[in-house]
């Protein structure tokens, strides 16, 4: 059963949605889905920086000090 | 329509005649007595209950235009009362207290002739005249009122008890006395009440039971959202409001019940019900529905009280569209038609023996009526409900007129208004899309969901922004002789913190300590526990508090879970040691270095972290909440542009780390120049350790858990500072303090920053709300759809704005689980799902309402029962846990051969249960799963021993019960209702006990269900002799009572 789907946003933080409804504006399908369990142990596999986009460019623009 | 119900009477006939084999029923021989009917016999019992109420008046009004011959209406009257024995009849008390029925010969119905100026005058009299009440005892319990309002323009009003009539029968008043009268009736209403009790005996009425016992099966009260206190006892004030539903929408009605051969009736009952559904978040509920119970022909020229209340159970489960709602509802309804015989007040008395005074057993009526039998009505202007809220609806036309009527006790005005506003929006969403799932449709008119969304949520406000240390070297820079941290008799100024931090500071950083990495400290409160947390933030780092107390394999996983390489802990000489937490490696952590530059510190991302704690979690592994500068930040900003902290306030830090309430008491005063006082270690938890704390270091600012501060209130000589903060728990309404201080409520999960609502407490409130958004801060109330939920209907809260944790630390699942994208606010923004159920109040302020799911606060901390169960099980010789929350205590639940765990060494204090029960196996619901509401109290609420009464008027309750309910020892502790009595025997209770020699109201037999607790409000009868009354009646009562004893 695929009810769910696994979506992010432009920080690249992941989160999960319904099938069949429209995104939220500013987030994207992140090309999965499945049951709830699925997709958020999807997103466990592969949420491994949980920083932001913003803060993680800014970050390594300083030489991650 | 009316097709539909005639084939509906027909079929429903047909199954009652059939049973009865069609005998006619009897007239019984002349001058004898007939007994009450069940309907009348349940209404002279709610007379007692509540005397000298007009809840029971029924009104039928007219507008005669035109002469009025008064003497020919007098007749008329006259003639409708001796057509009809009902109206002819009262209701004695019998020597048992139990009611008999009279039929006096003939009646001269009371009738006044009264002028009035406009109509509003004649609203003015007619309605004094339905809040009089009728005498069940003495009669006569039909009146009229003529109101004369010019030469040819009247208004009669005729009142009757209900006990004595129904809406049909005023249908045949109003034909009888202004039109032409049928043939008279073939029997009496006394030949219909002895024909009902006769035949709902046996095998009958055991059918019927066994049908409506099934039908009702776990079906809980409905919960409607009231805006008001339920009071005691139920009152009788009503409201309405009005609503019409166009012909449009009430033609595809229609032709959608009819395509699914289903009437209009069921298909506005089924809307009804997911009204009621969607405003109450309940899905399995009853909504009573009238009957005319005028199930033969002989019935139906006859006035008296025939009408019957039937549960009608909403099917909303599985939120299915409402087509098959529909189908749901009409097969439920056919067969519910076939049992209606089985008087209501049986029914309840069957199902609902232990009554609760304070509410209906259905809370909610619902009646689609026909058009009034003939001529011309007149607006009342008056309404009494015994029910919570009903809905009337009349076929107007092509179209609907309906009415809501409510009590005005429980709802306010605008709520039903919108409430009847969503009915219209709803019935327009149903009649467009059969097929849409019920809890989808969108209810909410436009101006409403702006309110919700935007309007209640216009948090926006620019704030300088910063990270929290850079806020602190900015002040330390303003005001560097200021004193900022005072611990005892010890003090350090900003200039001594800040220099402190930034030599601490540098070590972090050669040792490795990163930006965005968490570093652990776990120190006891002190001086320099706050040096210590601005060093972490200094060196870029976020601080991860840890408590000494707790367990330190505890410790060390939440460590473990963040990626704390490095951990700060206190020697026990008081310095500090800097620990690697992967080699072991421990070296001293000095405050001083050699170098005392001033150089600002190294700039940090305002989305850096800034702390991270740990909270419970429901699966057994606490989780850390990530939270960046730029959400604590806007707090402190908030909460500073709310209540402007001076220099010359000091804030009382007594919190600990590991809860975040502490995060505003350490950095508020410190990034505006305000003072910090640390309470020892441990001092929180010592009210006359505070309260002296608290007036020698004058505290002007403090924040309690509210038990914490209602314990602090008991405590002896308190004077509260000028300011007094809540958060943690619910504030419970009642709370009483001093004029000089304020008190504020506020509420926020750790996920988001501490606190995202705040409301100003104000004397006397009877419910204290949790208050409006903070700073650039949205809060939302959805239903499981994530759709907005009307004003005053739950829902759970969502939170979105700047102030959302990050998520929680290595745990990417978890946090995508809780954090959703958010439909309502700017492009790629979260809501943070708080688990914590509230509403919407008119006044845009939110009400907490409690938690969806099995979290519960200790002391303020949050506690997952899921993670105590989760640890218990792990435990030897456990075979099955569950742990639960009674009185505001923990208790823990063992099935297995050990004793009792220790758990000292896994758990924080606070999650440990302080109580034990031992269980063979733990309760399991229908679908297997753990039953908490089954799991038994501990033993400190086990149900009292049985006890024999004791001397004087417990004995004497004892002795009346021993005859009333046939009891051999009735013991003190035995409630009324639990050892057999009913509505009936309550009346036998009361004239046993006045025979006794004791006056005692019969409500108080519902409000005092013990013999112990009867016995309390028994007052000695009082025998005044009859010379003395007239003297006697000059008195006020408290004199009356005093004189008396």
């Amino acid at each position: 059963m695929s009810d769910v789907k696994v979506v992010l946003n432009d920080e690249e933080q992941y989160s999960i949605w319904p099938v069949g409804r429209d995104n939220p504006a500013g987030w994207y399908d992140a090309g999965f889905s499945g049951t709830k369990d699925e997709c958020l142990a999807h997103i466990e596999q592969v949420w491994t920086d949980m920083r932001p986009r913003s803060l993680r460019e800014a970050m390594a623009g300083e030489g991650a000090r | 329509m009316d097709e539909r119900r005639a084939r509906l009477e027909a079929r429903f006939r047909k199954a009652v005649t059939g049973l009865n084999t069609e005998r006619p029923i009897a007239r019984r021989p002349g001058g004898t007595a007939p007994p009450l009917s069940f309907a009348q016999e349940r209404l002279w019992f709610m007379e007692q209950f509540t005397p000298g109420t007009s809840a029971y008046v029924l009104p039928v009004s007219a507008r005669l235009r035109g002469p009025v011959d008064v003497a020919l209406l007098q007749e008329r009257l006259d003639a409708l009362a001796a057509r009809h024995e009902s109206l002819r009849m009262t209701f004695p008390a019998g020597p048992d207290g139990r009611p008999e029925v009279r039929i006096a010969e003939r009646l001269r119905v009371p009738l006044r002739v009264v002028a009035a100026a406009s109509e509003q005058e004649a609203r003015q009299v007619l309605g004094a005249d339905l809040a009089l009440p009728f005498d069940l005892a003495a009669g006569p319990l039909l009146r009229a009122v003529l109101v004369r309002l010019a030469p040819g323009d009247h208004v009669l009003l005729v009142a009757a008890h209900h006990i004595v009539t129904d809406g049909w029968s005023a249908d045949l008043i109003v034909r009888e006395l202004l039109g032409e009268a049928g043939p008279a009736p073939e029997i009496g209403y006394g030949d219909y009440a002895l024909w009902q009790r006769e035949r709902l005996t046996g095998e009958v009425l055991d059918r019927e039971l066994a049908f409506w016992r099934a039908e009702l099966a776990g079906v809980a009260p409905l919960d409607l959202p009231l805006d008001l206190p339920r009071p005691p006892v139920q009152g009788v004030r009503g409201g309405w409001c009005d609503l019409t539903v166009d012909a449009e929408v009430t033609g595809r009605l229609r032709k959608l019940a009819a395509a699914e051969g289903a009437t209009p009736y069921m298909a506005l009952l089924a809307a009804f019900q997911v009204l009621l559904g969607r405003w109450s978040g309940a899905s399995d509920f009853v909504v009573g529905s009238p009957v005319a119970g005028r199930s033969r022909p002989e019935f139906e020229s006859v006035v008296g009280l025939f009408v019957n209340l039937l549960p009608m159970r909403a099917r909303l489960a599985g939120n299915p569209g409402f087509a098959e709602l529909l189908r749901r509802t009409r097969d439920a309804t056919l067969e519910v038609y076939e049992h209606q015989e089985l008087p209501f007040e049986k029914l309840v008395a069957e199902l609902d023996p232990v009554r609760d005074v304070s509410r209906p057993y259905l809370q909610v009526l619902f009646a689609l009526q026909n058009y009034r039998a003939g001529g011309e009505g007149f607006e009342l202007g008056t309404a009494t409900t015994r029910f919570d809220l009903e809905l009337y609806l009349t076929e107007s036309g092509d179209g609907l007129a309906g009415r809501f009527v409510y009590n005005r006790e429980l709802f306010l005005p605008e709520t039903v208004r919108r409430l009847a506003q969503r009915f219209e929006a709803l019935l327009r969403a149903v009649a467009a899309g059969p097929e849409v799932p019920v809890g989808e449709l969108d209810l909410l008119p436009p101006q409403e969901r702006e309110l919700v969304v935007s309007r209640w949520n216009a948090t926006d406000r620019e704030h300088p922004g910063g990270t929290l240390h850079e806020l602190i070297f900015a002040q330390a820079g303003r005001t560097p002789h200021a004193v900022a941290v005072r611990y005892d008799t010890d003090h350090l100024t900003y200039r001594d913190l800040t220099r402190y931090a930034r030599h601490l500071a540098r070590h972090l950083r050669a040792a490795g300590a990163r930006q965005d990495r968490p570093v652990g400290v776990c120190l006891e409160r002190g001086l320099h526990l706050p040096t210590v947390l601005l060093g972490v933030l200094t060196a870029g780092c976020a601080y991860l508090p840890l408590d000494p107390a707790d367990p330190p394999a505890r410790r060390q996983a939440m460590l473990t879970d963040a990626g704390a390489t490095l951990l700060i802990t206190g020697a026990p000489d008081g310095r500090l040691r800097l620990t690697r937490t992967d080699t072991g490696a421990t070296t001293p952590l000095p405050l001083t270095g050699p170098s005392d530059d001033q150089a600002a510190p190294p700039r940090v991302h305002p989305d850096s972290l800034a702390y991270v704690i740990f909270t419970s979690g429901s699966t057994g592994r606490p989780k850390g909440v990530a939270v960046s500068h730029r959400a604590i930040v806007n707090r402190l900003h908030w909460m500073q542009a709310a209540f402007g902290l001076t220099p010359d306030d000091r804030i009382l830090h007594k919190t600990p780390t590991t809860f975040d309430v502490s995060v505003w008491e350490l950095f508020w005063p410190l990034i505006t120049g305000a003072g910090m006082v640390v309470a020892a270690p441990g001092g929180h938890r010592d009210t006359a350790y505070l309260r002296d704390l608290i007036t020698r270091q004058a505290v002007t600012t403090v924040h309690f858990v509210p038990s914490m501060l209602e314990a602090f209130l008991l405590e002896e000589d308190v004077r509260l500072p000028a300011r007094v903060i809540c958060s943690g728990e619910a504030l419970p309404a009642g709370i009483e303090w001093p004029a000089g201080t304020e008190l504020h409520n506020l509420y926020g999960p750790t996920e988001a920053a501490v606190d995202v609502s705040w409301h100003r407490c104000l004397p006397g409130e009877t419910v204290v709300p949790i208050g409006r958004p903070v700073d650039n801060t949205r809060l939302y109330v959805l239903d499981e759809s994530l759709q907005p939920v009307p004003v005053g209907a739950p829902g759970q809260l969502h939170i979105g704005g700047v102030q959302l944790a990050r998520g929680y630390t290595g745990r990417p699942a978890l946090t995508a689980e809780r954090f959703l994208p958010d439909p309502y606010g700017p492009p790629g923004s979260r809501l943070y799902a708080t688990g914590d159920l509230a509403r919407w109040l008119p006044t845009g302020e939110l009400e907490y309402l409690g938690r969806t799911d099995h979290q519960v606060k200790i002391r303020g901390m949050r506690v997952e029962l899921g993670e105590v169960e989760a640890v218990l099980r792990e435990r030897p010789g456990v075979r099955q846990a569950a742990a639960g929350l009674v009185d505001g205590r923990l208790v823990g639940y063992l099935v297995g051969d050990g004793g009792v765990p220790d758990l000292r060494a896994v758990l924080p204090d606070f999650m440990i249960p302080v109580s034990w029960v031992h269980l063979d196996e733990l309760p399991l619901t229908a679908n297997g799963k753990l039953d908490r509401a089954a799991l038994p109290a501990p033993e400190w609420r086990a149900d009292l021993p049985w006890e024999p009464p004791r001397a004087g008027a417990e004995q004497t309750v004892a002795g009346v019960w021993q005859e009333v309910l046939g009891l051999e020892r009735p013991g003190r502790h035995d409630s009324f209702f639990a050892v057999g009595g009913d509505s009936i025997r309550s009346l036998k209770v009361v004239a046993g006990l006045r025979a006794a020699g004791y006056d005692v109201e019969l409500r108080q037999l519902f409000t005092h269900q013990s013999v112990a607790e009867l016995a309390t409000v028994l007052r000695p009868r009082r025998a005044v002799p009859k010379s003395e009354t007239g003297a006697f009646a000059l008195l006020s009562p408290a004199d009356r009572k005093r004189l008396m004893g």
